[in-house]
Parts: C-alpha cells; structure tokens; sequence
C-alpha cells in the first residue's frame, strides 16, 4: 500500500526508479510572489526613469513606449528566460530550492518553459489563480495548467542536512564496553532507524524514548545479547559498537 | 490515534510541504469530504445568501459568518482524524461523534463568539471608517489568540480530553514546533482571505461574462458583500481545518517521534 505523500516515482528507460519531492502551491506561492517582487522593483525603476524623461520635450514618449515594452518583458518573458538560462529556475525557485522538470525527471528545455509561461495567463482566470489551483488540487502531481501543457512538473531540490548528531548520552563507559559482545551486527535498516531515533532523541521526553526505545529493544537484546537498565540504552549500545563509536 | 495504520507517510516536514500535502490529502478523499462539505456547509451557505438578499449585501454578514468558523471546521477535524486512517466516512457518523465531543469546546467557542458579536456591535454603532478599523484591528490580534489556542481543537475532537488539558496539550505540541502553530495561524486568515476574493471573481465571472446576466447580487468592487464572497469565506474553514489537522500531526510527529514508532515497531516485528 503507497502512503499518501508529497513525492512522484520516475522509471528511467533503464528501469531505475527513483523519487523526486513535489512542489505544490505552499511553496510554489512564494516564490511568485519574490519573483513579483522583483518584477515590481524592475517596473517601478523603469517608470521612474520615464518619469524623468518626461521632462525633456519630445522625449516623453519615447519614455511610456519604453515603459510599456519593460511591462510586456516583465509578465511574458521574465520566466522562460529565467528557466531558460538557469535550467529550470527563476530568482525566486532558487532561493525556494526549486527546479521545473520535464515529467520524466529530466532537464526542461526552451520549449516547455515557453508553453508553460504563455499559458499562465490561463492559470490566473478569473482572477486569483483559480484555474491554477483548481489544477492543482486534482492533478497528482500538482501540476498547473501550464504544466500539464508544458509537459512539465517542478520539484524540491533535495538538500537536507544533518543539523543534529547522532550522540550517545551519555558516553559507552568502559564497563558497558566491556560487558558488549565482540561483534553486533545491524542490517543496514536498523542502523538508519536506531541512528534517526539518537539524533531526534533531545526532542523526546525520556518517558517517551524509553517507550520507542521498547518496540525494538527486547528483540534486539534478544538477538544480540546486548543487556542495558533502559531499552533505550539498549538501543544506544548495540548501535555504538556495530559503527565502533564505543571506544 | 495509532500512527502504525497511517496511510499518510510520517516524517517531519516544514509548513509548505504540509500545506502540500493537504492538497495530495483532499484529492485522495475528495468523495467523503465533499459529501461532509455539502451537508454541513450548504445550509448555512443557503442562509447567508438569503440574508446577503435581504440586507442588501450589507457589510456586517462578515462577522456571523467568521463568528461559525470554528464550529463549520470540528466536523472537518473529526473526519480529516478517521481519513488518515481510512479511505471512507459516514457523515452522520461524523456528526454524531462532532457533537459528542464538541461539548468541550462550547466553552471556547461561545468565548470567541462573544468576542466577535462584541466587534460586531461596536463596528454597527460607529462610522465605516470605525467598523473597518475595529475589524482591522480584531484581525490584527485574532492571530495571537489563535496561536494561543491552535490545536485545542485537534486536542478535544481527536483525543477525547478536556478543554483545560486541552490547552496545556495545544502548548506543549506549540512549544517544540512554533512554526506549524504560525503557520496553522495565519494560513486561516489568508485562506479565507484569498478563497473569499478567488470566489467571488470566478462567481462574477460566471454571472456576468458567461452566463451575461450582470451583477445581480451588487459586486465587492461596490462594497457589497455578495453570497460568492460568503461562499468562499465559508470553504476556507475545511481547508484551514484540514491543515490544522495536517500540522497537528507533524506536530506529534516531530514531538513524540510518530515516525519513529513506525519504524522501530516494524523492525520489533520482524
């Protein structure tokens, strides 16, 4: 059974399946409106130098064609050069971390930038990206409409770090070193998870690691021999000398 | 609840990705939740429309309909809690338990209700000018009482405890992800914000350039306020409850380690 998630599954044509994290309208919004914004700095310079220009005759309305020409650029053909020049990324997807894909994973090109840019202006009918989010909230992988025609979807750029260690509070004494078996083997699903739950260990009240650490720890002793007051020192010990922090 | 039979995957994410996810979780039980929307939404949606009739689309029909927030999103929590778990509820099953348990809750909602009849009433007796700034200023401060009390609801309707345990649960869950609680916030005012005017113009729309029969109802650029813009009010309060519900899961989720549950109970069993 597939959990309801934010993800969409790729298969390469060399059969390799792989994941990439969906971007729908939370984070989408804000990077139109950091986008807008620049926009808006953009045009208000503009007509500020038109302003100016105005004072000098015959000049003015060099001034407002100037003006309407920065306008047109800037809702038409600041996202497909953006996505163009930075593979699939305008100012304000870059600063959200994200990309424009073509559905299958790879890189956009010029053509399905331009089709899903000309056809924002469907997305925004009647007003307040209705149709964009009507799309959205019935396409699974919460597509536009220029999306859907551009053959593309934009995703979040994976770049998770670890902020928090895996630390064993406190430190494997030289008793309990002692008293460890030789060797403690952990599949590598089991050190991943009993490395997740070390790490967000500070967040958790002690009753309620001791209460996690219990689901796991008996069949884990149980296997390894590993003894401890607590399951959750259990779990702590087992994994320090299966990766050799117990020294 | 028991995080082992979720059919949503647990882990923890940042407010965006919940907001999201709520769209992936609506698309996937958009069957029950629309039958919940049209008996619980549609009467009160019919009624505003007969009073924006009758009164002319006079401005004071906002407060009732923000006052019923609260109440229109406990049915949604409720069946948001048992779709998490399944594909399908009974929605007189839903409202049952909703009244059961919402009992709890009188207390708070009469508070706020109060406290929006109170605007209300001063916004009636003075110019405008005056209502429009009380109302400005009811908004500017609703969002601190709100992140004071953002999932006592979640508390009361999913977990079955008093409104006083509620609160210290609602502060506890606040305490570790400040963010969700900001964002459950002030993600109600702008949906409803933003639900309001994008129903108003696709209902105008409509009206005027599709079916070319005008504005009957007057129009928001006229200072009316039209059944559309009540309409919209009124959908945001299952998004808004949908999303809480979401947030109050990652809450619990980076809190009391829901994830890791999971995964450790699945490497217990193995």
């Amino acid at each position: 059974m597939d959990l309801l998630d934010t993800t969409a599954a790729v298969m390469t044509p060399e059969r390799v399946r792989f994941r990439y994290r969906l971007a729908g309208p939370g984070r989408r919004a804000v990077a139109w409106l950091i986008d807008a914004l620049l926009r808006l700095i953009v045009v208000v310079g503009v007509m500020t130098v038109v302003v100016l220009l105005s004072i000098i005759p015959g000049v003015g309305a060099v001034g407002q064609g100037l003006f309407l020409v920065v306008l047109f650029i800037s809702e038409w053909v600041y996202g497909v050069f953006f996505e163009t020049v930075l593979g699939g990324r305008t100012p304000g997807k870059l600063l959200l971390s994200l990309r424009v894909v073509r559905e299958d994973g790879s890189p956009g090109r010029f053509t399905d930038y331009l089709l899903r840019n000309l056809v924002r202006a469907v997305d925004y009918l009647p007003g307040f990206f209705a149709i964009g989010l009507t799309s959205m909230l019935f396409d699974r992988r919460l597509r536009r409409v220029g999306d859907l025609v551009g053959g593309t979807v934009v995703v979040v750029e994976e770049r998770d770090s670890v902020r928090d260690r895996a630390e064993i509070q406190p430190p494997v004494s030289e008793e309990e070193r002692v008293a460890l078996p030789a060797r403690v083997d952990l599949s590598r699903e089991e050190l991943s998870v009993i490395e997740l739950f070390l790490r967000r260990r500070k967040r958790l009240s002690d009753d309620r690691a001791e209460e996690l650490a219990w689901l796991f720890g008996p069949a884990l002793s149980e296997r390894t021999g590993v003894t401890a007051p607590t399951w959750e020192r259990v779990l702590a010990l087992a994994y320090a000398r299966a990766v050799g922090k117990d020294r | 609840m028991n995080p082992n039979l979720c059919r949503v995957a647990l882990r923890p994410r940042d407010p965006f990705e919940v907001f999201d996810l709520t769209f992936r979780f609506v698309r996937e039980r958009l069957r029950p939740l629309l039958r919940l929307t049209a008996v619980v939404l549609l009467p009160p949606a019919l009624l505003l429309t007969l009073l924006a009739w009758w009164f002319d689309g006079a401005w004071w029909l906002l407060f009732p309909t923000l006052a019923m927030g609260p109440i229109l999103q406990a049915p949604f929590t409720l069946a948001g809690g048992r779709l998490l778990f399944g594909d399908d509820v009974a929605v007189g099953q839903v409202l049952v338990e909703t009244l059961k348990r919402s009992v709890g809750l009188l207390g708070l909602w009469s508070a706020q209700g109060l406290g929006w009849a109170a605007v209300m009433a001063i916004g009636l007796a003075s110019e405008p000018i005056a209502a429009i700034s009380i109302a400005v200023a009811a908004m500017a401060t609703a969002p601190v009482a709100g992140l004071l009390t953002t999932f006592v609801g979640e508390a009361v309707l999913l977990e079955r405890v008093g409104l006083a345990r509620a609160f210290r649960r609602s502060g506890r869950l606040m305490a570790g992800t400040g963010g969700s609680a900001i964002a459950a916030t002030s993600s109600r005012w702008f949906l409803l914000v933003w639900l309001a005017l994008a129903s108003e113009s696709s209902g105008q729309a409509i009206l005027d350039f599709v079916l070319q029969l005008g504005v009957p109802f007057g129009s928001l650029m006229n200072g009316d306020v039209t059944p559309f813009l009540l309409a919209g009010m009124l959908l945001a309060q299952p998004a808004a409850a949908l999303y809480r519900l979401l947030l109050y899961v990652d809450a619990r989720t980076r809190g009391e380690g829901w994830d890791l549950q999971v995964s450790l109970r699945a490497l217990g069993l193995q």
